[in-house]
């Protein structure tokens, strides 16, 4: 098992901002489900891709320009990684927390 | 049921807007039951700009596919409108195929149960007649807009 931390900022240039939402930017959930996805890729150094997400909690929204923290566990499993993720907001709050088996490939 | 809703009324039920609005019909609907939406993959999404893989994001198909389930809750609750539903929770959710451009998702969703402003939704994912994602449970709340 590999245990990983990696920071991130929500980029205020993402395109996809500016629809979510027009009145409050709030960074999507589900991005951090795909940062995840890069995150075992770069760790791994070879692509990866999603196939069971065991569960996923999005408990405080991060803001555009918000810096955030993973915490990753990576083991390795049958045809990819098991992945158990934490993120924190820039409080240090824990804003998400994933579990995830990405595959590889 | 004949519920039919253009990207035009799309957009007067859902606060998410271009390029996040990730639902673009949806075509058939029993309100507090189930509902059909589709969304065509497009090339120009912002997710391809300068990307080097053509497999549309996961996340995005989940925030579909969530979004479709949002338009379930808000025409089954028309109380629940006006502020933003925010995705809580997900539970046993498997991507079992590869969407890319050209591809016309449809989203299949049941609405299990509403609960002191929860909802929660379940349901699957079609490219033509194959699977391509299956979700057990998504939760989402109405967060006030302001």
């Amino acid at each position: 098992m590999r245990h990983v931390t990696e920071e991130k900022k929500v980029d205020p240039g993402l395109p996809y901002l500016a629809g979510h939402f027009p009145e409050v930017t709030i960074y999507p959930g589900v991005f951090i489900i795909d940062d995840v996805e890069r995150a075992v890729a770069a760790v791994t150094g070879a692509p990866v891709h999603l196939t069971h997400l065991r569960s996923a909690r999005f408990l405080r929204p991060l803001l555009s320009g918000d810096g955030f923290r993973f915490h990753l566990q990576i083991t390795p499993a049958a045809s990819g990684f098991e992945v158990d993720a934490r993120c924190e907001g820039p409080d240090g709050v824990t804003a998400a927390t994933i579990k995830a088996v990405f595959d590889a490939g | 049921m004949p519920v039919d809703l253009d990207h035009e009324r799309i957009s007067a039920l859902l606060p998410h807007r271009h390029p996040m609005l990730l639902v673009d019909r949806v075509e058939a609907a029993v309100p507090g039951e189930s509902l059909e939406a589709i969304k065509t993959i497009s090339a120009s999404e912002p997710c391809y700009a300068g990307a080097t893989g053509f497999d549309y994001p996961a996340g995005l198909l989940i925030e579909s596919f969530g979004q479709a389930a949002a338009l379930l809750w808000l025409i089954s609750n028309p109380s629940a409108a006006g502020g933003l539903p925010m995705f809580a929770a997900a539970r046993d959710c498997r991507i079992e195929a590869r969407v890319r451009p050209g591809d016309v998702v449809r989203h299949l969703v049941r609405l299990e149960q509403v609960i002191d402003g929860a909802a929660f939704a379940s349901g699957e994912s079609r490219v033509g007649p194959r699977r391509v994602a299956a979700f057990a449970s998504l939760m989402a709340v109405i967060k006030p807009s302001k």
